[in-house]
C-alpha cells in the first residue's frame, strides 16, 4: 500500500513536471556558423553572443565555430541532412555556392529597415543584391596594403616614410634592399594554389585596370587581355624576390617572414596588425602601411570584401529573432566590440560605425590610424572577382573554389610558362569551369 | 541445458546473426556510399543537395577525355610501383639488420616503429619544416656541407616533389613492414643455415636459397599491401603537398577529392572513382593469379 502511494506520488510529479516544462516559455533557440575559428575572435564573438542572450531572455544565439576550409563541404552536407545552422557567416562567392542549394532566405526588409539608422558602404552592400533582392547582411570588410617593415627600410638606407607608390617604385624597393644585403629577400609572396595567391594577384589585376574576369554576358571570359598579362608579368618580378620555396607559400608563410624580419615588405589583409602584437620582434610603430603600389597607368584599389550573415532558416519566429539580433549587433558601441577582436583588420561597413568613437576606442586602433585609414580609403575602390559588373556573376564562386588565379600564376612560376602562354591558358581553364 | 546451448551454439544460423550486426553496420557505412557513387556517377551532381538529372556515360567520357586524368594516372602508377619497390627492399634490408646480435636490440626493435605510430599531420608539419628551403635543417646542412649552393625546394618544385613525397612516404611505413618481416625470418631454421654453412654455401647464397624461399610469402602479402595503400594514400600527399606543384604529385585520390571538393563536380569524382577501383581490382587479381602461379611452380 506504502508502495503504491510513493508510485503514484512520483508519477504525479512528473506529469506535473512535464505540463510545466511544456507550458514555460522556451527560448528561441538559433544556431550560428561562424568561420573566424583564430582563438582571440572565436572568444569574442562567444561573449557577444552571451551578452546578446542575456539582455534578450526570449532568444538563445549558439555560435559554432567552422573553418574556411572545410565549409564549402561541410555547409551542403550539414544543411542537405537536416542539421544546418539557422544563420551563418558569408563572403559573396560562397553565398552564391549555398544559395544554389535554395535555403537562403532574402534579407532585403531587415536591410531596409537597418538602412533607416544606418549607411550601409555600396561595396560592403552590393555584392549581397541580386534577384531583386538582398540575400545577407554585411557586418565587415577587408582589404590589401603594403605591410613592411620600417627598422629595416632604415638600415637598407630607405626613408621609411616614404613607401613604394608604384610597381616601378616597388620593384626599385625591391633591388635595393636585396643590394643593401639587409634582408636576403626583399618581399614575400605566396605562390601556392591557394585563395592568398588569388587575393595578391587579383589586387594587381585590379591596380592595372584588369578588374573585370567576366564580360557584360557572364558567360564569356575575357581574363585573356594585355592587362592581365601585365599584372601576372609583374607579379613574376615580384615573385623572384621572394625567398625559395614561396611556390607552396599562402597566409602563414609570408606573415611569419615579415614578423621574423626574413623579408622587410608583404601585400596582404589588415590582420597583419593584431599579428605584429602578438608575434613580431619589435615595436608596433616599426610595421609601416601603404596603399597597394599601383602601376603608371593605373587605378588606386585591391581586392575587397565584405562578410555577411545569411539567413538559412524559413521559421517566422526564428527569421524574428534574427532580425533583433542582427540590429542589436550594428549598433556602433556593440559592432566596434566585434570589429576589435582582430583590430585594424575587420572594416566597419557602415558610416555610423566608422564615425563612432567606439571604433577608434580601440589602443591598437589608435595606434595605427593611418593604416586603417589606408584600407578604408582602399575599401572604397576595392573590387572582388565577379562582382565587378551591376549584376552579380552565377559564375564568380567557380574562380574563387578551384583557386584558378593561382593556378594560372603557377603556371608561370613553376612551369616557366610566359605570362601570355599562361593567362591564356588560365582563361580556358576558367572556361572549362563554368560550363 | 548445456545440451541446448552446444545446439544453438553450433547453428549455422545462430553464427550469422552474431555477425548480422557487424555486416548491417558494413553495408550502411560502406555498401550505401559505394551504391549511392554509382548512381551520382550517372547524374549531374556538382554538390550535395542539388537537384540530380541523369546523364548516362556522360561523366566517364568527360573524365576520360581529360589529361589530368591520365596524368594523375600515370603518377598514381610511378608513386605505387616506387613505393612498392623501396617499402620491399627498404623492409627487408632493415629486418636484416634487426634480425642480427647486437647489445640493446630489444630497445632498438621498438623504437624503430616511431615513424609508423605518429599520425600523419605530425609527421607532415615535422618534415616540412626539416625540409624548408629557407629555415629547414636540411637545407642548412646541404649548403654547410657544400653538397649545394642554393637551397632545395624538396615540396614546392616540380624535381624533386614527387620523389620526396615517396621518400617521406617510405619512411613511414618501412619500420612497420621491417616488423612483419622480422617475424618472419624469425621462423627460418637456423639448422639450415648452418648446415649450409658447413656445406660451403655463402652468405649470399644462404639468403638467397634460404632465407628468401622461406619469407617470399610474407613478402608477397607485404607487397600486395603495400600496393593498395600507396595507391590510395591521400593524407600524406594532401598534408605535405596539396597534390602540388601544378598537379605535379596529384594522385589519383588527390584528383578525385579536388574534383569533388575544388572543382564541385561530384558526379565526375564518383565516376573517377568507379575507375580507380576497377583498375586497382584489376591489378589485384592479376597480381594474386601471378602468385598462385608462382606457388604452383614451386
Amino acid at each position: 500500500m506504502k508502495a503504491r502511494t510513493i508510485l503514484l506520488v512520483v508519477f504525479l510529479g512528473c506529469l506535473l513536471m512535464t505540463v510545466l516544462y511544456a507550458t514555460s516559455t522556451k527560448p528561441i533557440k538559433l544556431v550560428f556558423w561562424h568561420m573566424e575559428a583564430r582563438p582571440h575572435r572565436v572568444e569574442r564573438i562567444k561573449e557577444l553572443c552571451e551578452e546578446f542572450n542575456k539582455t534578450h531572455p526570449g532568444i538563445e544565439i549558439m555560435p559554432q565555430v567552422q573553418s574556411w576550409g572545410e565549409i564549402y563541404q561541410l555547409a551542403p552536407a550539414a544543411i542537405q541532412a537536416g542539421r544546418g545552422p539557422d544563420f551563418m557567416l558569408t563572403i559573396p562567392d560562397f553565398l552564391l555556392y549555398i544559395k544554389a542549394l535554395g535555403v537562403v532566405q532574402p534579407v532585403t526588409d531587415i536591410i531596409k529597415d537597418l538602412q533607416q539608422k544606418y549607411t550601409f558602404f555600396d561595396s560592403a552592400l552590393e555584392p549581397y543584391y541580386f534577384d531583386k533582392e538582398y540575400w545577407a547582411v554585411p557586418i565587415y570588410g577587408m582589404t590589401f596594403a603594403l605591410w613592411y617593415r620600417k627598422d629595416i627600410f632604415r638600415k637598407a638606407g630607405l626613408d621609411p616614410n616614404r613607401p613604394p607608390r608604384t610597381w616601378k617604385e616597388l620593384l626599385e624597393y625591391c633591388e635595393k634592399l636585396k643590394n643593401s644585403g639587409v634582408v636576403k629577400y626583399p618581399i614575400a609572396v605566396p605562390g601556392a594554389i591557394h585563395m592568398a595567391t588569388d587575393q595578391l594577384i587579383y589586387t594587381l589585376m585590379v591596380v592595372n585596370k584588369a578588374e573585370h574576369i567576366f564580360g557584360e554576358d557572364p558567360n564569356k571570359v575575357i581574363f585573356d587581355n594585355p592587362r592581365t598579362v601585365e599584372a601576372y608579368a609583374f607579379y613574376k618580378k615580384l615573385f623572384d624576390y621572394s625567398p625559395p620555396g614561396s611556390t607552396s607559400w599562402a597566409w602563414d608563410e609570408p606573415r611569419t617572414a615579415l614578423f621574423t624580419g626574413q623579408v622587410a615588405m608583404v601585400m596582404e589583409k589588415g590582420h597583419y596588425i593584431k599579428g605584429w602584437v602578438d608575434n613580431a620582434n619589435a615595436p608596433l610603430s616599426e610595421l609601416g602601411c601603404a596603399p597597394a603600389p599601383i602601376p603608371e597607368d593605373g587605378q588606386p584599389g585591391a581586392i575587397y570584401y565584405s562578410n555577411g550573415l545569411m539567413l538559412l532558416t524559413n521559421d517566422p519566429q526564428k527569421r524574428a529573432a534574427f532580425k533583433e539580433f542582427v540590429e542589436w549587433l550594428h549598433q556602433p558601441n556593440v559592432m566596434s566590440r566585434l570589429l576589435h577582436m582582430d583590430p585594424g583588420f575587420f572594416l566597419p561597413v557602415t558610416r555610423e560605425v566608422l564615425y563612432s568613437d567606439a571604433f577608434w576606442s580601440d589602443p591598437v586602433i589608435k595606434e595605427k590610424i593611418p593604416a586603417v585609414l589606408i584600407q578604408i580609403e582602399t575599401a572604397k575602390h576595392g573590387k572582388l572577382f565577379g562582382f565587378t559588373r551591376d549584376t552579380v556573376n552565377p559564375n564568380a564562386g567557380v574562380v574563387s573554389a578551384e583557386n584558378i588565379l593561382a593556378w594560372t600564376a603557377q603556371l608561370i612560376t613553376v612551369k616557366g610558362l610566359s605570362p601570355e602562354e599562361a593567362v591564356k591558358l588560365g582563361a580556358k581553364k576558367i572556361e572549362e569551369a563554368i560550363k | 541445458m548445456k545440451r541446448i546451448s552446444s545446439v544453438i551454439l553450433k547453428d549455422p544460423t545462430f553464427g550469422l546473426l552474431l555477425v548480422l550486426p557487424l555486416l548491417l553496420w558494413v553495408a550502411v557505412t560502406l555498401l550505401y556510399p559505394a551504391v549511392d557513387a554509382v548512381r551520382i556517377s550517372f547524374s549531374n551532381v556538382r554538390y550535395v543537395g542539388l537537384p540530380i538529372k541523369y546523364v548516362g556515360l556522360t561523366n566517364f567520357k568527360h573524365v576520360l577525355s581529360e589529361r589530368e586524368f591520365w596524368d594523375s594516372v600515370i603518377r598514381t602508377v610511378i608513386w605505387s610501383v616506387s613505393n612498392v619497390a623501396l617499402q620491399l627492399v627498404g623492409s627487408l634490408g632493415v629486418a636484416l639488420v634487426l634480425n642480427q646480435e647486437y647489445k640493446g636490440k630489444e630497445f632498438i626493435r621498438n623504437w624503430i616503429i616511431l615513424p609508423w605510430v605518429l599520425p600523419t599531420i605530425v609527421l607532415a608539419i615535422v618534415w616540412k619544416w626539416i625540409l624548408d628551403p629557407t629555415h629547414g635543417v636540411a637545407n642548412y646542412i646541404l649548403i654547410r656541407l657544400g653538397i649545394v649552393e642554393r637551397p632545395i625546394e624538396f615540396l614546392s618544385s616540380t624535381t624533386w616533389t614527387l620523389p620526396t613525397a615517396i621518400l617521406l612516404n617510405c619512411w613511414r611505413w618501412i619500420p612497420y613492414f621491417s616488423v612483419i618481416v622480422l617475424a618472419a625470418l624469425q621462423t627460418v631454421p637456423k639448422e639450415l643455415h648452418e648446415a649450409a654453412a658447413i656445406d660451403g654455401a655463402s652468405r649470399w647464397k644462404r639468403f638467397t636459397h634460404i632465407t628468401l624461399p622461406f619469407i617470399s610469402p610474407v613478402l608477397k602479402v607485404i607487397a600486395l599491401n603495400s600496393l593498395l595503400w600507396s595507391a590510395n594514400i591521400f593524407d600524406t600527399i594532401w598534408l605535405l603537398t596539396r597534390g602540388g606543384p601544378l598537379d605535379h604529385t596529384t594522385t589519383l585520390p588527390i584528383y578525385i577529392y579536388s574534383k569533388a571538393f575544388r572543382s564541385f563536380r561530384f558526379s565526375e569524382a564518383a565516376a573517377a572513382i568507379l575507375m580507380f577501383l576497377g583498375l586497382l581490382l584489376l591489378v589485384i587479381i592479376y597480381l594474386r593469379i601471378l602468385f598462385k602461379e608462382e606457388g604452383a611452380q614451386r
